[in-house]
């Protein structure tokens, strides 16, 4: 499938830093406490400085064949039937990827902000939103992300500033307790979930207008989403301190909580809960753009929008079933995630790098 | 039970209302076999789960694929 609908740098700038950002904001200061206790700042740069790592790879595998998507790649690096079957085990973790940041908004809804209302709900009104988002188009999602932008801006702000009175030093200190070991450990998640996902943009950047400059845009997103989450982590445990980090579910949501401006502004905490929604949202929606695509490839479709409602409808039926309680969801996460994510984020992609690049010089030595 | 399972139904309607007619006028036919296959492994799936039997959850498949790997990442890390 051609994917005809372009979005210019900027734009793209833009999806990494919400993607990046993504619903790693809302979970990983507490796994990154978890492990890292007061120094779970430095675990989240050190995720970040390691994610750069793995964005200049998948860079380096787009720039192998620009216009093509990794999945079309995949047919031609490692034949038609042995690239159909990983494509479809592609499409098989995309789904459930989907799935995933779908129960995470259920979960956080549910046990944050409107206890009564069934999960369920939260499901479906939030996959309606994201299969709008997917049958418009990448177009039309950029521009949306763009609007958002701002308000994200604008809303990480307030929270920062409000928040920076009740900084407390003694939080955070003494640096390096435990040592390095702990810290690097607990850096692991956050770069399993921000840094490793990364892969999908390879069947979102045929659509940048200009594919030369690929690589500075993506570097340049993943550094600022970065950043906002080191100083998002940094917040967390010097504001909550290290323990209540740790056994929050959602620290960030509870960091909102004590935004409080003279006794008079408080109790903003939704509207902040405002930028995790939109990038949990741009999350979702690239991870069902990319299902789409890696169908239509797969398939050889010439449209993927038919296909939209039905996968949604799969999507919603999954969120309800693979997280039967959050314990379940901790669980899995701190055991299965970590190689499943980084099969599809490191093993295939390294597998098909270097069987491209092989390929690439054996060419250049038959013509010469 | 009955409500969803209604709600299921009718959600399905709408769908092949809207999809449906535009896929057979373009004779787009790999595309309409592809949507009738997730539509209706989709609708029996929800409707399984709208009758509250259990489904089985594929991240429990998928954990007892990657034991092996995830013991060894234990023990390394401990």
């Amino acid at each position: 499938m051609k994917q005809i609908q372009k979005i210019n740098a900027r734009q793209m700038t833009i999806f990494v830093i919400f993607y990046f950002i993504g619903s790693t904001i809302l979970i990983t200061p507490a796994t990154l406490a978890a492990g890292g206790k007061q120094d779970a700042w430095i675990s989240a740069i050190i995720g970040v400085i390691v994610s750069l790592f793995f964005v200049w790879f998948y860079t380096s595998i787009a720039k192998l064949n620009p216009e093509k998507n990794f999945i079309e790649y995949l047919e031609i690096v490692l034949g038609k039937w042995v690239g159909k079957f990983v494509s479809m085990l592609y499409i098989l973790f995309f789904i459930l990827s989907a799935a995933g940041s779908v129960w995470i908004i259920g979960d956080f809804m549910t046990t944050q902000v409107m206890p009564a209302t069934p999960a369920v709900v939260f499901h479906i009104a939030f996959t309606m939103v994201v299969i709008f988002g997917v049958r418009w188009g990448i177009e039309v999602l950029a521009r949306s992300a763009e609007i958002f932008f701002f308000w994200f801006i604008v809303l990480l702000l307030f929270f920062i500033l409000f928040l920076l009175a009740d900084i407390k030093v003694e939080n955070i200190t003494p640096i390096f307790e435990n040592g390095f070991h702990p810290i690097v450990q607990a850096s692991l998640y956050f770069i399993s979930i921000s840094g490793v996902t990364m892969f999908t943009f390879l069947l979102i950047l045929p659509s940048a207008r200009n594919a030369q400059s690929i690589r500075k845009t993506m570097m340049i997103g993943t550094f600022f989403g970065g950043m906002v989450l080191v100083v998002i982590t940094f917040l967390c445990i010097s504001v909550l301190g290290p323990t209540l980090t740790e056994y929050n579910v959602y620290p960030t949501y509870a960091l909102a909580k004590k935004v409080n401006l003279g006794n008079f502004l408080e109790r903003i905490e939704v509207i902040i809960a405002g930028i995790f929604m939109v990038t949990i949202f741009i999350k979702t929606t690239l991870y069902f753009y990319a299902i789409m695509i890696s169908l239509a490839q797969t398939f050889r479709l010439k449209d993927y929008r038919p296909l939209v409602f039905p996968v949604g409808m799969w999507i919603v039926i999954l969120s309800l079933v693979i997280y039967p309680s959050s314990v379940y969801a901790e669980n899995w996460n701190s055991n299965v995630w970590i190689p499943f994510v980084f099969t599809f984020g490191f093993v295939f992609p390294i597998i098909v790098w270097g069987i491209g690049k092989w390929k690439a010089r054996k060419r250049k030595e038959v013509r010469n | 039970m009955l409500k969803s399972i209604v709600g299921i139904i009718f959600i399905t309607i709408g769908i092949i209302w809207v999809e449906v007619p535009a896929l057979l006028k373009k004779k787009q036919i790999k595309e309409l076999v592809c949507f009738s296959f997730f539509l209706i492994s989709g609708v029996v799936t929800g409707l399984i789960a709208a009758m509250q039997i259990d489904l089985p959850n594929p991240y429990d498949w998928i954990r007892v694929i990657y034991s092996p790997i995830s013991d060894w990442i234990d023990n390394i890390l401990q």
